[in-house]
């Protein structure tokens, strides 16, 4: 069996941190490029499942990894089992293994941010083990186990971070091995890690499949409107009371997913179908409009698209290298991407799109490659600006700041944009207070607010709810 | 690094982040709940059909004072109906595909054969019908076609309006409507029984914008609406739906149901007041969760009608012939139960509504086609369309042997 363990855990036991070796990057997890918040800190109360605070954890991000002190009271001597789970609810819930409601059910598996459908050892690399496998808890005579440890199998940023996930401290001692949780048994700590001195709003959403991937702002009407990548389910959101309701319902033809959405000057409604191939236009009450319809083959993928002042609208295929044209609710072909730099390959290529204020240059995310480039709209000509803005997936341009929904990396990038959008210099990669795959971005004011779109539980796995889209101020 | 924090949210965010109605949302399960197992006991009962004849008419009942006449028959497969100002009529046969126009020219009451032709043909599974600025709609089994219309009732070659919908599978009669609003209303039944659905227009209301270009879910879990129309004085919106079978003699009940926009009516999981169905499997329900919390998400019934009797079509009352209580009350075509060991249906129904147009309940208008003859049921009458006359009287039809029946008012006369 090939399998690479890699030492990447700086393990301490009893209060005494010990160090095991120098810290190595897991298998699977990807460094973060680009500068982080500083003093990015984190507590969780441990709580039993009565209610009642039996501990505390805190977290401190330390270069790549991060360093984790727990105290847990009122339990039985020995090893603990202790993991970070996937969800920040710690809330009964069903374990699926006996289907019944549980303590603490509601937290989830184990985070698994390699994908690795297996429990290890906390020095496994997170693509052959959960990045959420800890070092065991210690519990002493007296029923309270210490425990400090560094890690990189898991962090505050990126995409191992566990801002808004769970720790929990089981029952019995893990075995290191089996699935899913090493025979530790019940789980009777819990906390929620939550970043320290940082506030978001959120504004949940009504249903249970709703996976809100677009998000466009009405600012006349103060209307945020999201929708759903699993049934197209489209919501009006009052940015100031958090008043949400049903603007269009999904499912019918062209409109059984919504992914990029924009409000024009009309503030008519335009939603990217996806897979449908269709683009959708639904009037400033809701009702449709038009659905535009791009051919059946190749496969679509019409994931954003962006209104410029002539009236054009710009919409970009992720699985076909051409950006589409709407005028005058006629779509075309605008740009063939074959005679261009940019080069298609498995995935999601292109994918968020802005324009500048004059509609002179378009700038799109490449979120396999993570290139950001520039076409410019009256000579076609296309300029790589960056790279390194892999899982890009919503843009949001604001002035000479372009800010990057970096999906699959739980992660706002920030990046300084040079004349002309020509060049850019990533800034700072934000993760709040959590994001769950964050998709896109809208201005509301002097804020922003980010969908919490989890589409990678589209795929397997219990999403969280509320869905939810999260304001913060602009960084 | 510069330190970054949000503290300093304003005042409007700091508001409260939990609006009403996002709370208790249901949490998606990681695995479907499961549930008991349960008996049904079910009844196929398909009463011995017999071609009409007029010996039979006086088996036929109506309210005191009323009269029940034949216009014509031998009409095929005759379903809705579209009555024009100048009491031409337009006449859906699904099984023939086609659309018939009847005008009785002499006045007769009759229909002759030198007063009904057929003025559209080759549109599969054409059913329902509706007439605007000139042109009539039709829809068929995954087609709106559009005609225009001569002064002598004659159209001219059907273009398609709007295509692509589901495929009809158990559930083939489609019914459309203008509403109020100038958008194009149609229903589309499931392809099944009782089981989520997978193309998402299925057991929907559609919405389609005036060109027919785009359209929307209007409504869904509508297992079978056939029979909708707007109040003509509230302008709500009512439907008939037709609920699952193999159920049992009484679940689920036919229901009347308030379309409204964005609503589900929670087909195939509950019925009724939002009754979890105890028949239907649990593990299809989006989310995983419990059918308890799925149906709490729905929508119930405003009335609910004996199980089976099949609904089919709905027409408001607002005639003059009639007595002053039926103004504004619903005729509804009740085409007759299949899976009942008693059979419902197979009559005329009334649907009343109370002093605040508020529908209060179902009594019957025409009935006696079914029968029990010994220990055999029977029947002559499959009823199917309902319309209102120029003079006020109501028409409805029999599809099984094609029938126009006439009801008149003659009280007091």
């Amino acid at each position: 069996m090939m399998r690479q363990v890699k030492k990447n855990l700086a393990l301490g036991l009893g209060g005494a941190a010990l160090l095991l070796s120098g810290l190595v990057l897991a298998g699977g997890a990807e460094p973060m490029t680009g500068p982080m918040p500083a003093n990015l800190k984190a507590t969780a109360a441990m709580r039993d499942p009565a209610g009642q605070v039996r501990g505390e954890a805190s977290f401190e991000q330390v270069g790549l990894g991060m360093r984790v002190t727990v105290t847990a009271s009122g339990l039985t001597p020995g090893m603990h089992g202790m993991h970070f789970h996937d969800l920040g609810r710690c809330t009964p819930g069903v374990d699926a293994a006996v289907n019944k409601v549980v303590p603490f059910g509601g937290a989830g598996g184990h985070f698994d941010p390699g994908g690795s459908k297996n429990h290890d050892s906390p020095t496994a690399g997170n693509r052959y083990g959960h990045g959420g496998d800890l070092p065991m808890l210690n519990v002493g005579a007296d029923g309270t186990g210490t425990a400090t440890f560094t890690t990189d199998k898991s962090s505050l940023t990126g995409k191992n971070g566990v801002l808004n996930r769970s720790l929990m401290v089981h029952a019995d001692m893990d075995d290191y091995k089996s699935d899913p949780s090493g025979k530790s048994g019940a789980r009777e700590r819990c906390g929620v890690i939550l970043r320290n001195d940082f506030t978001v709003r959120d504004y949940p959403l009504p249903g249970i499949q709703d996976f809100p991937e677009g998000v466009a702002y009405d600012a006349k009407k103060g209307v945020i409107y999201t929708g759903s990548a699993a049934n197209g389910n489209i919501y009006a959101i009052n940015a100031s009371t958090g008043a949400t309701s049903l603007f269009s319902e999904g499912g019918a033809l062209g409109r059984s997913t919504a992914l990029g959405l924009k409000v024009d000057a009309q503030g008519r409604v335009w939603v990217a179908g996806g897979a449908t191939g269709a683009i959708s236009i639904l009037s400033p009450d809701g009702a449709p409009i038009a659905t535009l319809m791009t051919p059946p083959s190749p496969s679509p993928y019409l994931n954003d698209l962006i209104p410029t002042p002539d009236g054009s609208v710009y919409v970009t295929d992720s699985t076909r290298p051409v950006i589409w044209h709407v005028r005058d609710m006629k779509v075309e072909r605008w740009l063939d991407l074959g005679g261009t730099p940019i080069k298609y390959g498995p995935g999601i290529n292109l994918n968020g799109i802005v324009a500048s204020p004059d509609g002179k240059y378009l700038l799109s995310v490449q979120l396999n490659t993570g290139d950001l480039w520039r076409i410019d709209t009256a000579t076609k000509a296309v300029k790589k600006v960056m790279g390194g803005l892999t899982n890009g997936d919503g843009l949001l341009l604001d002035g000479q700041t372009l800010y990057v929904a970096r999906n699959a990396d739980g992660v706002i990038s920030k990046v300084g944009l040079g004349a002309d959008y020509g060049s850019g210099t990533l800034l700072m990669e934000e993760p709040l207070a959590g994001l769950r795959f964050p998709t896109t971005l809208a201005k509301v004011g002097a804020d922003m607010v980010v969908t919490q779109g989890q589409l990678d539980k589209l795929q397997g796995g219990t999403p969280e709810t509320p869905f939810k889209l999260t304001r913060f101020k602009t960084f | 690094m510069r330190r970054f924090l949000l503290t300093a949210l304003t005042a409007a965010l700091a508001v409260s982040a939990t609006p009403a109605g996002a709370q208790g949302v249901p949490a998606p399960r990681p695995i479907p709940p499961g549930e008991p197992p349960v008996t049904v006991t079910a009844t196929r009962n398909e009463p011995t059909p017999l071609e009409f004849t007029a010996d039979k008419l006086s088996r036929l009942k109506v309210p005191a004072g009323f009269t029940l006449k034949v216009m014509a028959t031998g009409l095929g497969n005759a379903r809705m109906m579209h009555v024009m100002p100048d009491g031409g009529i337009y006449l859906t046969r699904r099984a023939q595909g086609d659309v018939y126009y009847l005008k009785d020219v002499n006045g007769d009451g009759q229909f002759e054969a030198t007063e009904r032709r057929r003025v559209a043909q080759n549109m599969s599974l054409a059913h329902g019908l509706d007439v605007r600025d000139g042109k009539l709609y039709v829809v068929g089994e995954k087609t709106i076609w559009v005609m225009d219309m001569a002064k002598d009732g004659s159209l001219s070659v059907p273009r398609v309006f709007a295509d692509g919908f589901p495929d009809a599978g158990q559930h083939p009669a489609r019914t459309l409507g203008w509403g109020p609003d100038g958008y194009l209303y149609a229903t589309f039944g499931a392809t099944n029984n009782d089981s989520p659905t997978q193309n998402p227009e299925e057991a929907t209301l559609l919405r389609l914008s005036p060109d027919g270009k785009s359209r929307e879910v209007y409504s869904r879990g509508l297992r079978h609406t056939i029979g909708f129309g707007w109040h003509p004085v509230t302008g709500v919106l009512y439907g008939w739906d037709q609920g699952s079978d193999w159920h049992g003699d009484n679940i689920p009940p036919e229901e009347l149901n308030v379309l409204e926009r964005g609503k589900n009516y929670g087909w195939p999981f509950c019925y009724g007041d939002k009754n979890p169905d105890p028949y239907v499997n649990v593990s299809g329900i989006p989310g995983k969760i419990t059918k308890a919390e799925y149906c709490a998400g729905t929508t119930g019934s405003v009335l609910n009608h004996t199980a089976h009797a099949a609904a089919i079509a709905m027409d408001f009352y607002t005639g003059s012939q009639f007595p002053a209580a039926y103004r504004n009350s619903a005729f509804v075509a009740f085409r007759g139960s299949w899976n009942r060991n008693e059979p419902s249906g197979y009559e005329i129904g009334h649907v009343t509504f109370d002093a605040n147009n508020k529908p209060t309940g179902v009594t019957p208008f025409v009935s006696g086609f079914v029968y029990q003859d010994g220990d055999v049921w029977k029947q002559f009458g499959r009823v199917a369309g309902v319309a209102q006359y120029t003079d006020g009287s109501l028409l409805f039809t029999d599809d099984q042997s094609g029938v126009l029946y006439r009801v008149l008012y003659t009280g007091g006369k």
